[in-house]
């Protein structure tokens, strides 16, 4: 059954294919295609499980020229399926499943916009009232703890510290500047913020919180890939190792090392981006993972709008291929 | 008038500047010496101000006294606090450049750093 086949492709990917996204590290030489594949995969998965959800009430589309024919026919699967107390039972169900995972993604993803809107508002509001700002656009802040940071949103702002104005030379500077600019241009902030929504809304899922991790690391290796093409790796290494220097006890390093070592070491050590053709066949791939589960729970319905005359009942996989199979 | 910002900062740049409560007409005046403002519109926006908790102010004879709630400083420091803190922002308000470094980590970069120049790589 077409369900079947949806709720197995969102196993694969969540207990397959994340797993060995994260642990093979593909996407270090090419974060944006990696953040890519993780958005990709995380849509897939719930793509996956609210169409199989919602093909266990109706298993497949039925498509006509008519809007009376068509209503008809989805009555007419909707009557079938619950001709029988057990068919009742999983139509139900189905629906019921993949109305509750669509509204946790949906609410969440909600929750998490208002809740940043209201959080960087407040903060942007101290930043106006305290900071000062500069020919270029950035506001600066008097303090001496080094930090450079950007406050993304409709009113955007790239904050800096005199300490980091210190640490840092002009070419250094200008770096990070577009380092923090790139954040702002390819709005990485809504990547982010999806991804923790989805990460909220099932907790119990690993995958989703490795995508978040993921993505969230991946978005700095990007902005740096950025700043390099404007200044050069060494000059943006250079800029990292001061700020992150400090004399001051380390806030919570995450487990298992600092991103932000890696991140110089990634610079120092100078891999080139990949090649284009592995970036093609991995998007392809990526892309195709994506639209597999739609194609199954609606090729049926795409074929018949290419049929040479209007269905009269609902189209399934059986009858596509019944000549076909004898 | 500009969006929120230039006055309110103007405003809060002149009280933290003052040795003393201010009065509305001090502030304008102090304002007045480098733009053209209209008393109401400063004593509104000082007003606003202090709705949002930025001033405090006591009745001075028939005018109010204003000062504001912590220097300039502290919010500064607040503001820092909360863009290096520790625990991963979900909700991706903001996005900072870096968290900070082991002393010692920091310092075998620097020297990989410094062997990957001088070894003449182009960057």
């Amino acid at each position: 059954m077409i369900a079947l086949v949806l709720f197995g492709n969102a196993t694969l990917l969540l207990l397959a294919a994340a797993p060995a996204m994260h642990r093979h590290r593909l996407f270090d030489r090419s974060p944006r295609l990696g953040i890519l594949a993780w958005q990709v995969l995380t849509g897939a998965a719930l793509l996956s499980v609210i169409l199989g959800g919602l093909t266990l009430l109706v298993p497949s589309v039925p498509v006509s020229s008519s809007l009376a024919d068509f209503l008809e026919s989805c009555a007419m699967m909707l009557r079938r399926r619950y001709a029988t107390p057990a068919g009742a039972v999983l139509g139900s169900l189905g629906t019921a499943f993949a109305l509750v995972v669509f509204w946790r993604v949906a609410y969440h993803l909600i929750l998490a916009t208002t809740q940043a809107r209201r959080l960087r508002r407040a903060h942007r509001e101290t930043v106006i009232l305290t900071g000062h700002p500069r020919s270029d656009g950035v506001t600066l802040l008097k303090h001496a703890v080094p930090a450079v940071y950007c406050l993304p949103g409709r009113r955007r702002h790239i904050v800096l510290t005199t300490g980091a104005l210190e640490a840092l030379d002009a070419e250094q500077l200008q770096a990070v500047l577009a380092h923090e600019r790139e954040h702002l241009r390819a709005k990485h902030h809504l990547v982010l913020m999806a991804a923790g929504a989805v990460t909220t809304a099932f907790p119990h899922i690993r995958a989703f919180r490795t995508a978040h991790t993921e993505i969230s690391r991946l978005v700095e290796l990007a902005a740096d890939d950025a700043a390099v093409r404007r200044s050069g790796r060494f000059t943006l290494a250079e800029a990292l190792l001061a700020l992150a220097d400090s004399h001051r006890p380390a806030a919570a390093l995450a487990a298992g090392g600092s991103t932000a070592a890696d991140r110089v070491r990634r610079l120092i050590d100078a891999q080139a981006p990949r090649r284009i053709v592995p970036v093609l066949i991995g998007g392809a791939l990526a892309t195709s993972v994506l639209v597999l589960p739609v194609v199954l729970a609606t090729g049926p319905a795409l074929s018949a709008i290419g049929a040479e005359h209007c269905p009269i009942g609902p189209v399934t996989w059986q009858a596509q291929f019944a000549p076909l199979l004898g | 008038m500009p969006g929120f910002g230039d006055l309110e900062a103007a405003i809060m740049e002149a009280i933290w500047s003052a040795e003393e409560p201010l009065t509305v007409r001090t502030i304008v005046d102090q304002l007045n010496q480098e733009r053209s403002l209209a008393y109401t519109t400063v004593q509104t926006v000082t007003e606003i101000l202090y709705r949002k908790g930025w001033l405090q102010r006591e009745k001075d004879g028939r005018a109010y006294r204003y000062w504001a709630r912590s220097s300039r400083d502290d919010y500064t420091a607040g503001l820092v606090q909360e863009a290096l803190s520790a625990t991963p922002d979900r909700t991706a308000a903001l996005v900072r450049l870096v968290k900070q470094m082991a002393p010692d980590e920091a310092a075998e970069l620097r020297a990989a750093l410094d062997t990957a120049k001088n070894s003449g790589e182009n960057p």
